[in-house]
């Protein structure tokens, strides 16, 4: 029988092949770990709950993966960063998109990773023996929230900036060594061109850095003590015979990650990628923003959506609580998720048999989810434009009197409306003047105007008083329409008074 | 002749197409072009509107809806005025630098200015639109205090009570004092055809005509034969009238308020 030449070159080839990859094998042991990683037998009842974990680490390899590109685009001198993004969006080829992907798989990684988080946390999985991959789980999120941080630091525009400012002044608020933290997070005693370059060798070399070794650890755990089981009630966690029930368990009715779990694990990131891309090419990239100039008293920075919490909780702290609870709060949160399995690591894992930490998750998810809505919305920061760009509601200007619409004229120009709405226009750091009128009395709004209170800057020293008489005259119309009075004295007609100013003829 | 296969056509099409996505970030600094509708409007409400009104009208300050108005100033003092805003009133000046101490919002170059005022006068001015006969600009020392007090019984006071019962004082010496003499003669010019008097304090809603022009028609009482329009030397009158009653003794910051 007559063989044919390129079946023997095919024959050689694959021999030589087979040699190389067994040489490998033998010398690195990698077939077996890539054997044992893909086809180790998971509980069959492992479903979709599970994919969370490998959403993040896809989202961390994209993260990788357009980071070094970037790294190669990026200028990270104080000087340069901005016009360097810039460049990036507007010159380079597809530059925008690949800045959009890493900014949003940036906040998709942070996102999965704390539904992951709260995943394994309701379903108990951190129980014995998995404490030390919740650990590093833990750690692997400080870095995540770390690399979620500096990387808004490097768009070097008005928000980093005066985030940047903000980090430093809590840095600085602690006992003894404040000064020194600073100068340490800042490379100096103020933002400079060192800030950014500290912050640049954290975002790519550091953080990373830690954030890989982390996960291998955290991959070989999930390695070495296979994925947890669904919880289910009266299944209890008992060291001396977990492993043994586990690995029996697994063996007899488990199926090989691949591919029957591995499966879903494709089905969902496929997905988010697509998601991902659609996002970025739709919502483009993040920022950069303005440019910082401390002479803007109208910039209103706020941090990235996944800081936004953080942002609300700061500003809606009484202030006498502010210190202690910044400088002791995450570090003392952080190491209570930490040790957390080291308190329970047995027992029941099903949720309904642990409400208590059903509902510490609950209260936590909920609370964060409030406190980033109203960071959204920060009604405690005034609208800086709002005096120019909040017009007075017609029926707040119809029918008033000459003085009264000088007063109208002033209420926009003392920029009283930067805090106060009227008509549903206007800060809402201060309350809704519509319905004034109703509730105080001419000289009580004489009062508030020229001596504040209440959080309230005092006008007196700025309003002459003339234009407090202009006014407080407007004031006395916002009724809400046709309202009836509130308090005694309220919307009693004040034409007599103080007719003649003191001052005149 | 070699064709592509499907799928590289397709790809080629989706990266031409991608320079047209909607995420791509706009070139940088593109200021407001005020010459377009939509720019002027969108410059309008950021800056006008907290003070002019929603529309150019109805708001506190002076209505740029006004046609007389807007052809009897001239186009220099407009740009003046939007660049420089008005020393001694409201007004700030939204040019690229400021005169005399005005708060200045700043940043935007006469070209644009210009631009603006000419979009203003497309949109709320009228071709046909003649300039008052009456100079709009004050100028002090013109007028006489007491026959300004006879003009003003017969044209004003019919709504401008002292008691603010129809349109409200304007004889108030907290009124004057925080206006100029320019602001009362263009009331008095001008009119406010864009505002309508307050009836009494119990009906706000029964609304009475608004603020005349000098050459009116004012409204009268019942059966009073109708009134003539008013000459330049009677609007000198009643500014020096008005003025004659803001009184001298300006506490604090009020000198600057009732320029000049």
């Amino acid at each position: 029988m007559h063989i044919p030449d390129s079946k023997v070159a095919i024959h050689d080839a694959k021999r030589v092949g087979l040699k190389a990859v067994q040489w490998l094998d033998d010398r690195t042991g990698l077939l077996w770990i890539l054997r044992h990683s893909m086809f180790h037998r998971v509980p069959r009842n492992a479903k979709w709950w599970y994919v969370f974990g490998s959403a993040t680490l896809m989202f961390f390899t994209i993260q990788i993966a357009s980071g070094i590109v970037l790294a190669t685009l990026y200028a990270p001198s104080a000087a340069q960063a901005y016009d360097s993004l810039v460049y990036i969006d507007t010159t380079v080829p597809f530059g925008w998109f690949l800045r959009a992907i890493h900014g949003w798989s940036s906040n998709a990684m942070c996102f999965m990773m704390l539904i992951h988080l709260a995943q394994v946390f309701l379903h108990g999985s951190y129980k014995y023996p998995r404490e030390l991959t919740w650990v590093a789980g833990v750690l692997l999120c400080v870095t995540t929230l770390g690399l979620a941080f500096t990387g808004q630091i490097m768009r070097w525009d008005a928000d980093a900036y005066w985030g940047l400012g903000i980090g430093a002044s809590i840095a600085d608020r602690a006992p003894v060594i404040g000064n020194q933290v600073r100068a340490l997070v800042l490379g100096g005693p103020d933002i400079s061109g060192a800030t950014l370059t500290r912050f640049f060798a954290l975002h790519v070399f550091v953080l990373p850095g830690s954030a890989i070794a982390l996960l291998g650890f955290h991959l070989y755990s999930v390695l070495r003590h296979g994925i947890s089981e669904m919880p289910k009630v009266g299944a209890v966690v008992e060291p001396a015979t977990y492993r043994e029930g586990y690995e029996a368990r697994t063996k007899k009715t488990g199926v090989p990650f691949y591919p029957d779990a591995a499966r879903r694990d494709m089905v969902v990131c496929g997905a988010l990628l697509i998601a991902l891309v659609g996002v970025a090419a739709w919502c483009g990239p993040f920022g950069p923003g303005e440019l910082p100039d401390p002479t803007n008293i109208n910039a209103s920075p706020r941090p990235d959506g996944l800081f936004l919490w953080i942002f609300a909780a700061l500003a809606l702290l009484p202030p006498s609580v502010e210190t202690p609870l910044l400088l002791i709060g995450p570090p003392l949160g952080i190491a209570f998720l930490a040790a957390f399995p080291f308190f329970c690591n047995r027992g029941e894992r099903a949720p309904t048999r642990r409400p208590l930490s059903v509902i510490a998750l609950i209260i936590i998810v909920v609370g964060a989810g409030v406190l980033t809505v109203l960071g959204m919305k920060s009604p405690w920061s005034p609208d800086m434009n709002a005096w120019t760009s909040a017009p007075s509601p017609v029926e707040f200007t119809e029918h008033r009197t000459p003085l009264e619409l000088q007063g109208a004229l002033e209420f926009q120009f003392a920029q009283c409306r930067n805090c106060h709405a009227i008509g549903g226009a206007g800060g809402e750091r201060g309350p809704d003047l519509t319905e004034v009128a109703t509730r105080l009395s001419w000289d009580q709004l004489v009062r508030q105007v020229q001596q504040g209170g209440g959080n309230m800057p005092a006008y007196g020293k700025t309003l002459s008083s003339a234009e407090t008489q202009a006014l407080v005259a407007y004031l006395t119309t916002l009724d809400g329409g046709d309202l009836r009075a509130a308090i005694p004295g309220a919307l009693e007609q004040q034409s007599s008074r103080d007719a003649m100013p003191a001052a005149t003829k | 002749m070699m064709r592509l296969p499907r799928s590289l056509a397709l790809l080629s099409v989706l990266c031409a197409s991608c320079d047209q996505l909607p995420g791509k970030p706009a070139p940088r600094a593109k200021p407001i072009d005020v010459t377009t509708v939509a720019g002027f409007q969108s410059y309008y409400a950021t800056n006008c509107s907290g003070c002019h009104g929603v529309n150019g009208a109805q708001g506190p300050a002076r209505p740029l809806t006004d046609a007389s108005y807007l052809a009897s100033v001239p186009a220099d003092a407009m740009l003046a005025m939007l660049r420089d805003g008005i020393p001694g009133t409201r007004m700030p000046g939204f040019g690229t630098h400021s005169i005399g101490g005005v708060e200045a919002l700043g940043g935007t170059t006469d070209a644009q200015l210009q631009a603006f005022i000419t979009t203003m006068n497309s949109q709320w001015g009228a071709s046909n639109a003649v300039a008052s006969t009456i100079p709009w600009k004050h100028t002090a020392g013109l007028g006489d205090a007491s026959r300004g007090a006879s003009t003003f019984a017969t044209h004003c006071l019919v709504c401008h009570t002292q008691d603010n019962t129809t349109a409200g004082s304007v004889t108030d010496p907290f009124y004057l004092r925080l206006v100029s003499d320019q602001h009362l003669r263009t009331s008095i010019v001008f009119g406010r055809n864009d505002r309508n008097g307050r009836n009494d304090p119990n009906g706000r809603n029964d609304a009475k005509a608004a603020m005349p022009a000098a050459n009116g028609p004012f409204p009268t009482t019942a059966g009073q034969p109708a009134l003539a329009s008013l000459t330049a030397a009677n609007v000198d009158d009643l500014v020096a009238y008005l003025a004659s009653l803001r009184g001298t003794g300006l506490s604090m910051n009020e000198s600057k308020d009732s320029a000049p």
